[in-house]
């Protein structure tokens, strides 16, 4: 997020001689939710937060890096969670059988790390949190009742690290979920139809998804970009996004 | 104008590796992969390639010690001088037919397609992704070029504009000039070639600066690029030596 606004800010300068306005088509991030209420297929929900923390060591914009669960299904969904976890392999991403390989370097490894630190003083550890080398491996970690507001909560880790946060009732799940600074991806599982409808027009996210993880958009079909700090909602692989890179001239002859 | 045959846009599937065909080609690809791990890469500037002593090392985050590739650390001189490839490119390629803009980012989809196994297996062993991870994000790259291609034959087709009588009216959709790009890593084939190929297609010109633990894989993908034809209107220049 530090990065994208420090180029926009410098590409709103004018800088001697320049005639035309530089504009900046910005991407910066997520702190992106699974919200699960009290209606949900708990199987699905608990399959598709674990794909959307994980994938890619949780590496992604769009990785739902917090789990918002209804209080009335919290205690039942966690096994669910911990036990698909529990099923994922590390590894040499060479081996076709490895799930997850290693974080991208050091940097990565170390800022990581640090937020498990972290993680330990907000939530319970209830997987994961050991980290090993050569390589930059580190496992799949769930941080159990954490507040909607701790660090683990709010800041983009961009790595293996799920925090699980219980919420009393519906326009509590959702105000957890809104409670951020980003606004990039979000998925529900519900079979509440008005609690669909609502977040439909209430989940204040670029691309939201119902009862299916908040990763893996594809293009043409979800074009694919957030609100708020999560950048320019300049909708990649969707038919807006060529209009970024052009501006119309009309002409006109009089015949 | 060039003429095209388009046929309506579809994703690129996913590899199913439980397919021993496809497992067998994914190993044969790594292999390829691993055999030229190590090399190192140019700056492209201008269609010249530039080759220099300070590089930065990608490695494996596997396995830290064995490096995927070198590529240059630029400087501002550089940096500057891609800037100025790019404008003169800009000259004559925003008068560029859009359909053969079209017709040179399908060429780069296909041949990226007859490799795709080998750019997966890039990315496997530049940022670590799984062998599905991979595969999605070689299709995405894939779909990015074929979409955005399609994308400009639609802004470059005659706009509905309301008719009035004594007049012809047009709305064209007219490049911006030079642009930066600046992908992440995560997505290092997708996000990347996303960028690059939809300002590409509408005419622009741009200079790819790739992240810093990807450079391997944007170079990859400025040859497949370069390969097809595409002239030097997209530069490669590297992170600025501190």
């Amino acid at each position: 997020m530090e990065v994208g606004l420090r180029i926009h800010e410098r590409a709103a300068k004018t800088s001697p001689g320049q005639i035309w306005v530089k504009r900046t088509v910005l991407e910066m991030g997520g702190k992106d939710a699974v919200v699960v209420d009290e209606s949900a297929d708990l199987d699905a929900a608990a399959k598709g937060i674990v794909s959307s923390a994980f994938g890619f060591q949780g590496q992604k914009c769009s990785a739902g890096s917090r789990a918002i669960i209804h209080e009335r299904v919290y205690d039942r969904i966690l096994p669910k969670i911990l036990a698909e976890a529990d099923r994922i392999t590390i590894g040499d991403p060479t081996d076709p059988t490895t799930y997850m390989g290693p974080v991208v370097d050091d940097k990565a490894f170390n800022k990581i790390r640090e937020y498990i630190d972290i993680g330990k003083s907000e939530g319970k550890l209830v997987h994961g949190g050991e980290s090993w080398g050569p390589g930059y491996f580190i496992e799949p970690t769930i941080f159990a009742d954490v507040a909607p507001d701790a660090r683990i909560a709010q800041e983009e880790i961009f790595g293996p690290v799920l925090a699980v946060i219980k919420g009393q009732d519906w326009e509590d799940l959702l105000r957890i979920a809104n409670g951020t600074i980003y606004g990039l991806t979000g998925a529900v599982y519900s079979q509440d139809e008005s609690h669909l409808q609502d977040a439909y027009q209430r989940y204040h996210v670029g691309n939201l998804y119902f009862n299916r993880k908040c990763t893996g958009a594809m293009v043409g079909v979800h074009p694919f970009g957030g609100f708020n700090m999560s950048g320019t909602d300049s909708k990649a692989g969707g038919p807006d996004y060529l209009l970024l890179f052009t501006q119309a001239k009309s002409i006109a002859r009089k015949v | 104008m060039t003429k095209l045959n388009v046929p309506p846009f579809c994703n690129e599937p996913l590899t199913d590796y439980n397919d021993p065909v496809n497992r067998q080609l994914m190993e044969a690809a790594l292999a390829t992969v691993k055999s030229q791990l190590g090399q190192t890469y140019p700056l492209v500037i201008g269609g010249e390639e530039i080759y220099l002593e300070d590089t930065l090392v990608s490695v494996n985050p596997a396995n830290p010690d064995e490096v995927v590739g070198r590529f240059p650390k630029a400087t501002v001189e550089l940096g500057n001088r891609a800037i100025e490839a790019a404008a003169k490119a800009f000259e004559t390629w925003q008068y560029t037919p859009y359909t053969e803009r079209v017709r040179l980012v399908l060429a780069g989809a296909e041949l990226l397609r007859q490799r795709k196994h080998e750019f997966s297996a890039w990315m496997v062993y530049e940022v670590g992704k799984s062998w599905p991870e991979a595969d999605a994000d070689t299709a995405e790259t894939i779909d990015f070029l074929e979409y955005y291609a399609r994308q400009m034959l639609r802004l470059g087709a005659p706009q509905d504009l309301v008719r009035i009588d004594g007049e012809q009216n047009d709305l064209e959709y007219v490049p911006l000039g030079v642009g930066v790009v600046i992908p992440p890593w995560n997505f290092p084939g997708a996000i990347m070639a996303g960028m690059s190929s939809a300002a590409i297609v509408s005419g622009n010109t741009i200079v790819l600066k790739p992240a810093s633990t990807s450079p391997v894989i944007a170079a990859q993908f400025h040859r497949i690029m370069t390969e097809v034809g595409l002239p030097p209107v997209f530069n490669l220049s590297g992170q600025p030596r501190r």
